[in-house]
Formats: structure tokens, sequence, C-alpha cells
């Protein structure tokens, strides 16, 4: 995906899946899907998955950007980026992190500057997933005086090939370069390109942290599927001797199958997206490090597992790190006081 | 495919969970406890004795209140007490041995009070006097008696024992003996190696059963033991009359201890509820430097990651509920079985309890650190959810076996 005509094909294929009528199960009609239930969302993801199909390029838009704007964008803002997103035309990145905003997100320093009819961006976001292939990115700048840590930031979506953008990929642990910096130097957006109010962005935020955090961005047929490719493995390479990895094969199993049917449940309960968050990389960790652990002295050159043990290496620390959803998950569920300087 | 407790199953757990706090110092929430210093933390088994008489006697029956012969005042019989008729060779009987056993008034207290909930008929079908219940009924009502930490042979005398007795085809000793575990005026004691080597409160319970693989005998209750978990009293038990055997019984006894490790898995991820709450309270209310020491990470996120292991146990738990299939009332109505029959059970079972198992020893661990000293102490109580939750992990199965169970069951489903 990182090289030009890896990004030619996965875009093909999203257009594949498009015209197939599979691409956004359940979105409204209008805007490319099919108004499907939530149930047929999971079914979907189970299937995509269980048959090995290929990770989705344009993730970011479809989980993350689209339900923030089906939830805060305008009717002209939906029909003008949703289509086009859901036949893989557009690519898009995310712009959160800063150098020193990573888990205090709140302390971003890119700002956003008034200028007639819209806005010029400039500082430098970085760990921006896709940015590297993608078109176009959408994040939080700061769009007044710093003083108060969560006002005056807006929500906007950048064009990454305008003037004043530079991207520079980085490359992570496997080699290849899943995100980049951004650098922006008075880059203009127009007003249409603001999603909520001047200002508000950080609301509008915290709702696609969620889905960031929930089930929408990792459905459970992801890690459904590692697990069966896991049993799998170990029936066929395990040691039959080597009860200890064989418990750990049947405990990743295990995990993989309790947030399958926590996400069916999630349909009529509701969950807290931190505790979801955590689970989910934990439990990808833990299928891959079993496999490893099946697999012996040979894993190391078995790039089908050792590509997603790097990969789920770092599910801990993106969508807001592993330590700051168990911040929210003892303060706002358990309800344990909150006591740490700004925050 | 939702697997979750139907409004009516939820319903009950609350309107339980309402009657447990209700029925008083018996089985003591540990959520009130914590944070109340001047409270007289534990419960001793006299008290819940004391407590338990008051409850008024089960009507048409021998409740509490009513002293019988051999009755050790604990509303159960003890020796000498009625006896199946003829109940296989060698005039053995449940019940025969229990004098070399004192007797703890714990179970008996409690089942008194279950009785009166509704709890032990549960599992016994409506023909015997129970209630039928739904698999999700059961599961229900043993989080809430894990979340009291209710003593007693919980997963035996409520689920295994009357699905092993109601299905067995004896109906001398259905008849016998069923009404009376429903009315909860008999305790059930059982073994079942290798998962249940020993039975809980074995020689005092009113009967004992030993399952085999395709076969029921009643039992013999012998040595006596102690537990970790000072509510337990542990009996060595030799069979002996047989109730019932031969090949019908082999899935009628899988069932039944499938339906007993699932009932404990319940219990487990109740403790561990329990636990947290318990831990939570005192977290918000016990001060050091100046504040709450719930205010610091390193509580915190432990605490977080205990939430984290039981709101997903929780999913497993109802996933094999939903596998061991509908009511007792739904089979005598000649309804689906569902997928009780579908080969899931027992890797679903078993994966119910490896998580919620885990899940309570690490509520365990927490709440100890959390609590501090005091939570060391045998005064304060949560030592009987601790000392629960890690005999019940091991009981029933241990992870281990477990385990293996469904590495086994995923080879044969491939």
């Amino acid at each position: 995906m990182d090289t030009s005509a890896g990004a030619a094909a996965h875009r093909a294929w999203e257009r594949s899946l498009f015209d197939a009528g599979l691409a956004v199960v359940s979105w409204p009609s209008a805007f490319g899907g099919r108004d499907a239930p939530p149930l047929h969302e999971l079914i979907f993801d189970e299937a995509y998955h269980g048959c090995g199909a290929p990770i989705r390029i344009g993730q970011n838009g479809l989980f993350l950007l689209a339900p923030t704007l089906l939830a805060h964008g305008t009717a002209e803002q939906c029909a003008r980026i949703l289509p086009p997103m859901a036949r893989g035309e557009t690519v898009w990145a995310q712009a959160w992190s800063e150098p020193e905003a990573g888990s205090d997100l709140a302390a971003l320093r890119s700002t956003a500057r008034r200028t007639d009819g819209g806005w010029l961006l400039s500082g430098q976001k970085t760990w921006s997933s896709r940015a590297a292939v993608a078109d176009r990115a959408f994040g939080l700048f700061r769009s007044g005086p710093p003083d108060e840590r969560h006002r005056n930031l807006t929500y906007l979506m950048v064009d990454l090939r305008a003037p004043g953008v530079t991207v520079r990929p980085i490359a992570q642990l496997d080699g290849r370069t899943g995100f980049a910096e951004i650098f922006l130097d008075d880059v203009f957006v127009p007003d249409a390109d603001v999603i909520g109010r001047p200002g508000d962005g950080w609301r509008v935020a915290m709702s696609t942290a969620g889905h960031e955090r929930g089930f929408t961005l990792r459905g459970p047929g992801r890690f459904t599927a590692a697990a069966s490719r896991l049993v799998d493995l170990w029936l066929g390479h395990g040691d039959p001797a080597d009860g200890a990895t064989r418990d750990r094969v049947v405990d990743a199993w295990i995990a993989a199958r309790a947030y399958r049917l926590a996400a069916h449940a999630s349909l009529t309960t509701t969950m807290p997206p931190s505790a979801i968050k955590i689970f989910w990389s934990e439990t990808d960790i833990a299928l891959h490090e079993a496999a490893l652990d099946t697999l012996g002295a040979n894993a190391e050159t078995q790039t089908a597992w050792t590509d997603g043990y790097l990969f789920a290496l770092a599910g801990p620390i993106y969508a807001g790190t592993n330590e700051i959803q168990r911040d929210i998950l003892a303060q706002r569920v358990l309800g344990l006081p909150r006591d740490r300087g700004t925050r | 495919m939702t697997p979750a407790p139907s409004p009516e199953e939820r319903a009950f757990g609350e309107s339980l969970h309402g009657a447990l706090v209700a029925a008083g110092p018996f089985p003591w929430p540990l959520s009130d406890i914590a944070g109340r210093a001047d409270s007289p933390a534990h419960d001793s088994v006299l008290t819940a004795s004391d407590r338990a008489s008051r409850v008024p006697p089960t009507p048409g029956g021998s409740g509490p209140g009513r002293s019988r012969p051999g009755d050790f005042g604990l509303g159960y019989p003890g020796p000498g007490d009625a006896r199946p008729g003829g109940s296989g060779p060698g005039g053995s009987a449940p019940g025969e041995g229990v004098c070399s056993v004192k007797a703890d008034a714990g179970p008996g207290a409690v089942w008194a009070v279950l009785a009166r909930l509704g709890v032990t008929g549960l599992a016994v079908p409506e023909r015997f006097g129970g209630a039928g219940a739904s698999v999700g009924a059961l599961v229900v009502a043993a989080e809430e008696l894990g979340h009291h930490a209710a003593p007693g042979p919980v997963a035996e005398s409520l689920a295994a024992v009357p699905v092993l007795l109601a299905g067995c085809g004896n109906d001398e000793v259905a008849a016998t003996w069923l009404p009376e575990l429903a009315a909860g005026r008999v305790l059930a004691g059982l073994t079942a190696p290798p998962w249940l080597p020993r039975a809980v409160h074995g020689g005092t319970a009113g009967i004992v059963v030993v399952a085999g693989t395709d076969v029921v005998r009643w039992g013999r209750a012998g040595s006596a033991y102690t537990s970790m978990d000072s509510s337990r009293l542990l009996a060595e038990v030799s069979p002996a009359g047989v109730v019932a055997e031969g090949p019908a019984l082999v899935p009628v006894i899988a069932r039944a201890l499938d339906l007993g490790a699932l009932v404990c898995a319940a219990q487990l991820l109740g403790l561990g509820r329990g636990m947290l709450e318990a831990s939570v309270e005192h977290a918000r209310n016990r001060s050091q430097f100046g504040g709450p020491i719930g205010r610091f990470q390193a509580v915190q996120h432990r605490l977080a990651d205990v939430s984290v292991a039981l709101q997903f146990a929780r999913p497993l738990l109802w996933a094999a509920a939903a596998a061991m299939g509908p009511s007792e009332r739904d089979r005598s109505a000649g309804l689906s079985p569902g997928t009780a029959d579908g080969g899931t059970v027992a890797r679903d079972v078993s994966a119910a309890k490896v998580a919620c198992g885990e899940a309570a020893r690490l509520a365990a661990r927490v709440a100890l650190q959390t609590h501090g000293a005091i939570g060391c102490t045998r005064e304060h109580g949560l030592g009987r959810w601790l000392t629960a939750a890690r005999v019940l992990a091991l009981s029933w199965g241990t992870p281990a076996q477990h385990r293996a169970r469904i590495m086994t069951e995923l080879a044969r489903e491939r």
C-alpha cells in the first residue's frame, strides 16, 4: 500500500467493492451505502476478513471521518465528500498528533488563521496514518488563543496536494511507510471544509475518537479470522507436548471470541469505547504472540505472521494510548477522582 | 445472535440482588462493607443462621424454624431424616456418614434464604415442584450469588444435581429428592472426578451424588477437610448404591456437569464484580497523601484492567448459556433444543469458565492490593470473596483442564 502501484491496486479494490454495493454497507444509500442495519455491518465485517480480503486503504475516511460527517457535517459536505470516499477516489489521512501533542492532544499548536473565505493552516502534524498515499486529511487546528486548551480548536479538512503542504513519509518497524509527517505553511482551506462550528472542534473530534476506539474501526472479523488461522497453525505445527504455548493459543482464541460476542452484544447494550480499545489491541498482540511462539525458531521468516505482529504492536499506542484509555475508564466509568495537573 | 439475559432474567437478577441486600448480614454485600469502618464486617455463620431463622417458614414445607431430628437447626436434614426408599443395592442411601462431620451452619441458613427467593428450584422441573427455569435465569441467579459471596454447594445443589436426578430415569429418586431440593430443604453434594474430586458440604448435605461417565451413584461421605475458603467444608466421598446407569446417561451427565461449570463461571463473574465494586468504593474513600488513593493512576489503571476483564468475560458466559439451550419447560413442551446438541456446549462453557475465572482472579489480586492491610484481615470480609474466587477458579475444572478441552473441541470442529 505504501508504493504508488500498491496504492493504485488498493484504490481499484475499493472501487470493485463499491460497484458490488459492499464498500459502505451501513451508509445511507444517498451516499453510496445500502442503509444496512448495524448487524449487517458486523456480518459484512466478518465475511470480509474471513475470506482474507485486504485491509482498507480508505479506513481513516470510512470509519472515522464519515461517522463524524454524518453526525456533525452539513448536507452539502456529506453529498460532496462521502460518495468519492466510498468509491475509493479520495483517500483520507488523519492529522491529529503533533510532535508535542501525542496523548495530550489538547496541547496541539498547529494553527488556523482567518483569511478571506476560509483559513490558513500552519504547523506540523505527525503519525498521520495513510498520509503517504492519501489525497486529503482531517484534523484539529488551533483557531484562537491557547489559553483554554479545549476551546478555540477547529475541525478542518485539508487538501494534501494544496500549495504549502509537504508530506514526509515515515518508515515503520516493518519498513513500510504507513504513516507520515505533514508540514503546513499557510495552506488555504475554504469555510466549506470546516466540520461543525469554528472553535467547537474538540467536541466534534471526541465523537470521532469514540469511533476510533470502538467497534467501528476494529470490527471483530479481523480478530476472528486471525484466531481461526492461529488454531489451524497450532493444529498443524504446534508441539503437542508444549502445553504452555497451547494455553496461550487457546487464551488468544477465547479473547477473539469474547471480542466478537461483545461486538454483537453492543447492538443492544453499550460498552465503553475505552474498554473496547484496550481489549482489541491486547487481543491483537496476544494472537500474534501465540502464533510466533507456535512457529518457534521458524517464526522470524514467516511474514504472514511477523507483519501482523509488528502492526499489532502499535495497537496499544494509536487511537489514544491504552494508558489514556485506562484513565478514561477509571475516571468516567468507574467514577474515580481526577487529579492530574491541567487535564 | 446477541447472547444476553432476557428482560425477565435481568429483572430477576435485579430483584435477587435487592433481596440479598435486604436479607441483611447473611450474604453480606461487599459494596456495603467498604468504607463503613465501624461495621462489624465479618458475618459469622451464627449470624447467618440467626438471620435465616427469622425468615418465615416456607408454606407447607419444613423450612427454617421447624426442628426435626438431626436437623441441627439448619433447615436441612441430617442423618436419620427422610431417605429415598430402596435406592440401590447394598442398602446405601444418601446421608450416610454425615455424623463424622461437624455441622457448619452456613449453607443450610443460606439455602433457607435462597428457597424463599425462588433460587433453589430454578433447575428443578415444574412437575417436581421447581421452576423449570431457563439456563439464563440460573446464570443470572448464580452471578448474584457470587456477587454476594453466598457460600455452599451452589453449582452442585442448584444446577448439576437437579439435572442429574431429573434426567437419570430413576423416577422414584427424582420424585423423592427433587421437591426437597426445590424447596431448599436439602442440599446436594457432588463429586465428579476429575472436575470435582471432593464434595462441598458432602458431609452435611442432605444427599451426596457421585457422577461417573455413564453412572450416577449415591455417595458416602468420609474424611472431612476444611478449605482455604472458610465457608467451604469438603468431604471425601466413596461411591455407594447406583441411582441409574447406562449409555443413555452419558449426555445427561455431560449436560449436568457443563451446567455446573457454567454456574460456577457465573459465580466467579459475580465475585469479581463484587470485588471491583468494593475496591472502587474503598479507593474513593481511603485517604492518603491528602486525598483519596483512587486519584492515583497506579490504582486507577489496575481497577480499569479488572473492569475490562469482567466486561469481556460476560459475553462468553452468555454465549455458553445460549449454547446450553432452552429451559426445562421448553424441553418438556417439545421445543427445539437450539444449539444445545450442536456440539459447541463444551467449548463455550470452557471458554466462559476460563475467562470468568481469570477475571475473578485478577479482581481478587487487585482488590486486596487496593484495600491494603485491612483487606488481609479476617474481620473485613474481603477474604470471603477473595478465597471463594481462588477456590472456584480451580473447581468445576481447572483452567488447564478447560483450555485443553477447548483445543480438543476446536480440533474436532475442523
